[in-house]
């Protein structure tokens, strides 16, 4: 009897303890990359530990309480918080993120990867983890969470181009996985076609960057995407589109799947409001690990733009032509090779293109229907005809080895590259759905009809030695030559960067590099409207005719400048010669030089309950035309950005996004004459305008960029959260843009008031919220 | 060094150069925005077939000028004391004199010359110290070869459709179609003006409407020259002239009726 009281008395007992327990549940991250960390301990007050699972998912009851959890897992810091726990508020989720240790993990890492990590040149690097944490118009943004880096200027809210210290926006390679893209935008300039899920590591070379890269005037990005040996993904919903990533194990190999989609015509579709326009992409990487030494590599991505410019009811279409469409498709094969730790070799061949199309014809109907207008119309076919590409394709080796002291990274690089431009537009009635005069569609004064086409090889080079002088005192020289066969040239770009360690935590360094492109877009603003939609490539003709920029380079890095807080400072000058530049007094394009200077600061924490940067930029890029001097378009003196982010409460984090900047420089109306009663009236050429009484004035515009418009400002605030839920994790966001809506400058033009004609700026403001979600597993 | 940089009074001075340096090297120096070009504009279409050649000269207003009223401050900005001259083969033309349309505005005119196809024309302005030169090529001869003159077309379902062709003029950069109803409206004009690209010899144009055209339809066709078009069409601010804004074109005209039943 007393045995079967105590039985139940601790079965009771029991009961009541597990009933008293809360189920604490959760996962284990890499801080950087947002990976999740399989096998980590879990320390419960120094005595109980737990494991997580493969997937990094752990789960297990605690009694109501305080503990001190510690979480260890092998190659990070390990990470203690204090945290409470009470039955009555339920169960707990606990997302821990723990950092890496300063070491390398991995014996197979892409090609190049730790030497170029070694060169200190001018880098930034963000990682998945920051790209999601800046907040954005629809949804992260690879190209937009850039902008917000030192030394990058946007021009807008509506582009994503990126300007770096001076230079124009085709001077930046941006590549995936070591291969070059060109357009690489949805919906005209507004988005970027990368996927940010499937991103490792975005990394930005603002100048001087190293000689294994060539062929642009001022600058890299470097995209790395994702490889993981293990099973998980999301799904993610925005305001803008639809997204799905995968990572699978497949024989011993990674499978890196990502996919998205913009849905707004499909939900029209279903209101009967069709919307002609959607984009979609797709990314896939299958990554081989043939044994511990050996790794094979393929990877493509294919994006689409679709729009269907004749689908309102005033057209019928007459012929079964292809709407006009963008993209760019890509194709990537990679063989790895490591000798020993510090030696290795990698070879791949590559094709990337980007092309627009469209092939489509269709008669407007005039007012169909509504016999009471009057109206008449002639030869009312619109037709659009455009047959546009870049293509690249190309093999690239290259070799790192130690020797004696030296590291040395070389290479060889064959590539061809082939450009058409075709186009025959009849737009009698296009002229709302074009939104620009086709002359400014691809290029500055683009003539219509227009056919081009050019062709090149180039073979290329290159060499860097890095060599540990002493302790203190690293130097790396290095040079790329490239012999270009349209150009009939060599061309040779020495690269150079001394790196100075004064003790741990100060650094110093001094580069010069010099680049040559030979290709280039005419886009100079022409249109001064918000963004330009596409941009047509032309090779070089001459070689005296070649971009070259040289850049000279001094960096200060203080780590703990204050407590927590590291300190980059960047003086640069770049030399630049022949830049395309375009003048709408003569409707011509010319090559001329400049200078682009400035110093870039950075104040950076990384760790802590507040974290985020300031950066500050000074800037300077001046074109030289032969009577004068002037700022280039994208020049904006004054850069300022902050970015904090804050975790107020468990698995909420708070972010503020706060830029300041100087009006871009804007060519002023400075006078007006009549027209003649012996013209049309018509807006294609130069800026007109008619005044109250009906007469027509054309408008005369004064030097070249010499005045500017308003400063830029904006305030973004975003809020994150993390649920977790059948282990799987749910992460709602609210983002609102332009948080105090800022009325800022867009553009300049000359307007009519009622008394005078006034020159002037156009402005907007705007408040821009934007939810959406994602679900991790 | 390294205790030179972690000294908080290292820390000050570094950032005080780093603050002086960004204040004494972001003072703005943009360039002067500069002053118009020239003092006058010139509008001169030459036409080849016509009887009766006019142009306008007016000065340049500045940006803020108050434009309000109409003829008597319009008026202010033509320039009456130009000293024109017009050459061709040795031929000069300097006859011209000024005449006000019917909305007032004014223009030079000359009712003499006699501008052929396919020949190139010179022109030499002097207002005071500053001389306009430009010269034009006039576009060659063309045939408007459908419909013919008086032709009859029929207005059906209330459309009208009317398919013009005709042959090339060499040297001419594109067409300008004008059709003009001039009794639509209860004897109101009524025009329509399209402009065509060079490689186009043929088009159909429809007219669509309750109100039947009576009668009678003008149609002019024009061939004109590369300095009207790139004024007008490309935006080139001095087309075929040095020493003021606007162009010295030419162009070709053909002109036919035909009847609506």
């Amino acid at each position: 009897m007393i045995k079967a009281s105590s039985l139940i008395f601790i079965v009771i007992c029991l009961s009541a303890t597990y009933y008293a327990q809360v189920n604490v549940s959760g996962y284990v991250f890499d801080d950087k990359t947002g990976e999740k960390l399989p096998n980590a301990i879990i320390i419960i007050n120094n005595s109980d530990s737990h494991i997580a699972d493969s997937t990094g998912f752990f789960s297990f009851g605690l009694a109501q309480g305080k503990y001190l959890f510690e979480v260890r897992a092998l190659g990070y810091l390990s990470k203690s918080q204090q945290i409470s726990l009470y039955k009555d508020k339920g169960n707990k989720s606990l997302f821990f993120k723990l950092t890496p240790k300063p070491i390398l993990i991995s014996s197979v890492t892409v090609t190049g990867e730790r030497y170029i990590k070694e060169i200190n040149t001018t880098t930034f690097e963000l990682q998945p983890g920051e790209l999601s944490k800046i907040p954005q118009v629809g949804e992260p943004d690879v190209f937009r969470s850039i902008q917000a880096l030192p030394g990058v200027t946007a021009i807008n809210d509506l582009s994503s181009l990126i300007f770096l210290r001076g230079g124009n926006f085709d001077e930046t390679l941006i590549s995936v996985d070591n291969v070059s893209l060109f357009n690489p935008y949805h919906l005209g300039e507004m988005f970027s076609i990368i996927n940010p899920d499937i991103i490792q590591l975005a990394r930005l070379y603002t100048s001087n960057y190293p000689s294994n890269y060539g062929g642009y005037l001022s600058g890299i990005l470097d995209l790395k995407s994702k490889t993981n040996y293990k099973f998980s993904g999301s799904v993610s919903l925005s305001i803008l589109s639809l997204k799905l990533y995968a990572s699978i194990p497949v024989l011993k190999g990674s499978l890196i799947i990502g996919a998205r989609r913009a849905y707004f015509d499909l939900i029209t579709n279903i209101t009967g409001t069709a919307f002609p326009y959607y984009f979609y992409d797709l990314y896939g990487k299958y990554a081989l690990p043939i044994d511990d030494n050996n790794l094979f590599e393929f990877s493509f991505l294919y994006t689409k733009d679709l729009y269907d410019i004749f689908s309102g009811e005033e057209y019928q279409r007459i012929n079964d032509g292809n709407n006009p469409s963008w993209g760019n498709l890509l194709f990537s094969s990679k063989y790895f090779h490591s000798f020993n730790e510090n030696d290795f070799v990698d070879v791949s061949i590559y094709s990337t293109n980007s092309t627009i199309e469209a092939d489509a014809e269709a008669m407007y109907l005039y007012n169909e229907g509504d016999l009471s207008s009057n109206d008449a119309g002639i030869d009312s076919i619109n037709s659009l005809f455009i047959d546009n590409y870049i293509k690249e394709y190309g093999l690239k080796s290259s070799l790192n080895i130690k020797f004696q002291g030296h590291s040395f990274l070389t290479g060889l690089e064959i590539k061809n590259m082939s450009l058409k431009n075709a186009w025959d537009i009849k737009e009698n009635d296009l002229s709302g759905l074009l939104k620009y005069p086709l002359e400014e569609v691809f290029f500055d004064f683009a003539p219509n009809p227009y056919s081009s086409k050019d062709e090149t090889w180039d073979y290329s080079y290159y060499l860097l030695d890095k060599i540990q002088l002493n302790k203190k005192i690293e130097l790396t020289p290095g040079f790329r030559t490239s012999y270009v066969t349209k150009l009939n040239n060599i061309f040779f770009e020495p690269f150079i960067l001394l790196f100075y360690t004064i003790n741990e935590k100060v650094s110093l360094k001094l580069s010069y590099g010099s680049y040559y492109q030979y290709f280039y877009t005419i886009k100079d603003q022409q249109h001064q409207e918000l963004y330009a939609p596409f941009s047509s490539y032309f090779l070089a003709n001459d070689k005296n005719e070649v971009g070259l920029s040289t850049h000279f380079t001094l960096g200060l890095r203080v780590v703990d400048l204050l407590p927590g807080i590291d300190l980059n400072l960047e003086p640069y000058y770049k030399l630049r010669k022949n830049l395309p530049s375009s003048y709408k007094i003569d409707r011509s394009y010319r090559f001329e030089d400049g200078y682009a200077a400035g110093v870039d600061i950075l104040l950076k924490k990384e760790r802590g309950e507040f974290y985020g940067w300031i950066s500050y930029s000074l800037s300077r890029t001046v074109k030289k035309n032969d009577d004068y001097t002037y700022y280039a378009n994208y020049d904006r003196t004054h850069n300022l950005k902050i970015l904090i982010n804050f975790q107020p409460w468990d698995n909420w984090t708070i972010s503020g996004f706060w830029t300041f900047s100087s009006g871009l420089p804007a060519t002023p109306v400075i006078g007006k004459y009549l027209r003649g009663n012996d013209n049309l009236n018509n807006n294609h050429g130069f800026p007109t305008t008619v005044d109250y009484e009906g007469r027509v004035w054309n408008i005369i515009e004064g030097r070249k960029n010499s005045t500017r418009l308003s400063d830029y400002s904006r305030l973004d605030l975003g809020i994150t959260g993390s649920f977790l839920w059948n282990k799987i994790i749910i992460k709602p966001y609210l983002q609102i843009l332009n948080v105090y809506n800022s009325f800022n400058p867009y553009f300049y033009s000359a307007k009519v008031s009622d008394t005078s004609l006034e020159d002037g700026e156009k402005r907007g403001s705007y408040v821009i919220p934007t939810i959406g979600v994602s679900i991790d597993f | 060094m390294s205790q030179l940089i972690f000294s908080s009074k290292a820390k000050t001075l570094l950032l005080i150069s780093i603050a002086s340096i960004l204040l004494f090297s972001s003072c703005e120096n943009l360039s002067d925005p500069g002053q118009p070009e020239y003092n006058y504009s010139l509008f001169f279409n030459l036409k080849a077939n016509s009887d009766k050649q006019k142009f306008y000269i007016y000065n340049i207003a500045p940006l803020d000028e108050y434009q309000s009223g109409y003829l008597p401050e319009f008026d202010k900005y033509f320039v009456t004391d130009a000293e024109i001259q017009i050459e061709s083969d040795g031929i000069i033309y300097s006859d011209f004199f000024v005449e006000t349309d019917s909305q007032g505005v004014r223009y030079f005119t000359n009712n003499n010359i006699v501008i052929y196809p396919g020949i190139e024309y010179h022109l030499n302005v002097v207002i005071a110290e500053d001389i306009i030169t430009g010269t034009t090529f006039v576009p060659s001869d063309f045939e408007l070869t459908y419909p013919a003159e008086n032709q009859t077309i029929h207005f059906i379902n209330n459309k009208l459709e009317v398919d013009y062709t005709w042959t090339k003029s060499s040297n001419s950069f594109g067409y300008l179609l004008n059709v003009l109803y001039p009794f639509l409206y209860n004897g109101t004009p009524f025009n329509d003006n399209y402009i065509l690209d060079q490689t186009v010899f043929d088009t159909t144009y429809f007219f669509d409407s309750i109100f039947e055209p009576v009668d009678t339809v003008y149609t002019t066709i024009a061939a004109f020259d590369g300095n009207y078009y790139n004024h007008l069409f490309e935006g080139k601010a001095s087309s075929g002239i040095e020493g003021a804004y606007g162009y010295f074109g030419s162009s070709v005209y053909k002109r036919l009726k035909f009847i609506i039943r």
